[in-house]
């Protein structure tokens, strides 16, 4: 439970969320919850403030999180749902929860730089347009001094991939 | 505009990997309305404000950090990806002194200090509020007569509007006089300001592309001829992608879809060789030999054959 108590007290997730009167406006205008029954930032949040923080770190739905910031510009009281989705998904994270891809990509950047290169191709359809070389990055020397300081490789090993979630028809069981 | 008008150039991890025809008509637009963009030398991705930031805050915030310090000056970003985690990061580090300190630390091993201060811009941002409608259509020596676009905004130039403070994040407008100033006509349509879908991609490919679909289906059915956007992450997922959804929705939608920077860069006078409109993946040739003309032809290029999902 390490992981919920540092955020909890990083970041005070139940206070930011104590303001919600449960109005709906920001389930109302999510993108995601159109599709998905089960992404309900009015329910995420109802979750928190009941003190069942927990139940929600478990939860794969909060992943859906497109970060669009419909429910923070909806809400009458301006709390920042997404952000406080957010920080449960680190937290889930530290659960070895997090989909495949965000993990992968992530370790990518930290490890060169970038989530990805140009190809072969892309480089030459870059030199037809007369567009210089893309400017040289960050170096490995910086990337594996900042990956020491922020202990990423004892990161890793938590965030470890896990694979993607069966196909649930927007169904996942409760 | 800065004093000397000099920004670093921080095209984004999509445009540097995937978009070059993009790139090459924002260096082509920006440098013709008097930028001077300069190469970032030692940069990382700024990174990710979604799926990275998901994964650990405090790795966000230092990548950031790091990108903000080592820039010296202003960026101009032409994503709004970037835009997104530069702006949050300046924030996070403005009123959190516990973060900023934790950040300050891993910097310090690299030998930086934490910035401070705002150094990011976002190119369409620019072009509104340092260039205007009024002054881009002086400029304008091929008016995109007849054509019918819908603009979509996407999320992060807009929101959150409390730090952003740019446009009515609910029915922004702003962007879209820029496109009036060209000539062309831009259309109204139901639900603007839906999310592409592409940042939930990784988590669920079904729901991503159902959005896509949507999005794509409401601008169709609102009569657009094509789409204008600033965002590489929507670019990826209504251009690259649109194959995937026609697919997957068994439909032909065919709605080629323009960066605002390609659109101004045809007004202007640029031809698309020179702005490298072959690369799209919805064939745009059509469209702008009906625009432009007979004086469209010479780039015998097809369309690009990959997606990206």
């Amino acid at each position: 439970m390490e992981d919920l108590k540092e955020h909890l007290k990083a970041f005070d997730l139940p206070v930011r969320a104590r303001a919600c009167y449960q109005c709906g406006a920001c389930a109302g205008g999510c993108p995601v919850g159109r599709y998905r029954w089960d992404f309900n930032p009015r329910r995420f949040i109802e979750t928190i403030v009941r003190g069942r923080l927990e139940e929600l770190v478990g939860n794969p739905a909060i992943w859906l999180c497109s970060h669009c910031l419909t429910c923070l510009e909806r809400c009458p009281q301006q709390i920042e749902v997404s952000e406080i989705i957010m920080h449960v998904k680190n937290a889930s994270a530290r659960r070895g929860l997090a989909p495949e891809n965000d993990v992968k990509m992530a370790d990518r950047i930290m490890t060169h730089g970038w989530s990805e290169e140009p190809i072969k191709r892309i480089l030459k359809k870059r030199s037809q347009l007369g567009l210089p070389e893309p400017a040289p990055g960050i170096s490995v020397d910086e990337l594996e001094a900042l990956a020491l300081s922020l202990s990423w490789a004892a990161k890793m090993e938590i965030f470890k991939p896990r694979p993607a979630e069966p196909e649930t028809d927007g169904n996942p069981a409760e | 505009m800065t004093t000397d008008n000099e920004y670093r150039f921080f095209p984004g991890c999509l445009i540097r990997a995937r978009l070059p025809h993009i790139e090459k008509s924002a260096r082509l637009v920006l440098e013709r309305l008097g930028v001077t963009l300069s190469d970032m030398e030692g940069a990382s991705c700024c990174p990710n404000p979604v799926y990275f930031r998901d994964l650990d805050h405090e790795a966000w915030l230092t990548l950031a950090a790091r990108n903000l310090a080592i820039a010296e000056k202003p960026m101009m970003t032409l994503c709004s990806g970037c835009y997104s985690t530069f702006r949050d990061a300046e924030h996070a580090l403005d009123e959190r002194p516990d973060l900023k300190q934790k950040v300050g630390g891993h910097l310090e091993r690299l030998g930086l200090k934490v910035p401070s201060g705002s150094r990011v811009e976002h190119f369409a941002r620019f072009l509104c509020e340092q260039v205007g409608p009024a002054a881009l259509a002086e400029r304008v020596v091929r008016p995109l007569k007849g054509l019918k676009v819908v603009f979509h905004p996407g999320c992060h130039l807009v929101r959150p509007s409390r730090t952003h403070a740019f446009d009515d994040p609910d029915n922004p407008t702003r962007l879209e006089e820029l496109v009036w100033a060209l000539g062309a006509e831009v259309l109204d349509y139901p639900r603007k300001m839906l999310c592409c879908g592409f940042t939930v991609m990784g988590a669920d490919k079904d729901l991503s592309l159902r959005m896509g679909f949507d999005k794509l289906r409401i601008m169709k059915e609102a009569g657009a001829q094509a789409v204008v956007l600033i965002c590489p992450s929507c670019m990826v997922q209504l251009d690259r992608n649109q194959r995937l959804i026609e697919q997957e929705f068994n439909t032909e939608l065919s709605l080629p879809v323009f960066y605002l920077t390609e659109l101004i860069g045809l007004a202007l006078g640029e031809s698309p060789d020179d702005l490298g409109l072959g690369l799209h993946l919805v064939n745009v040739r059509p469209l702008v030999e009906e625009l432009l003309g007979p004086e469209a032809d010479g780039d015998s290029s097809a369309p690009d054959q990959e997606s990206d999902a």
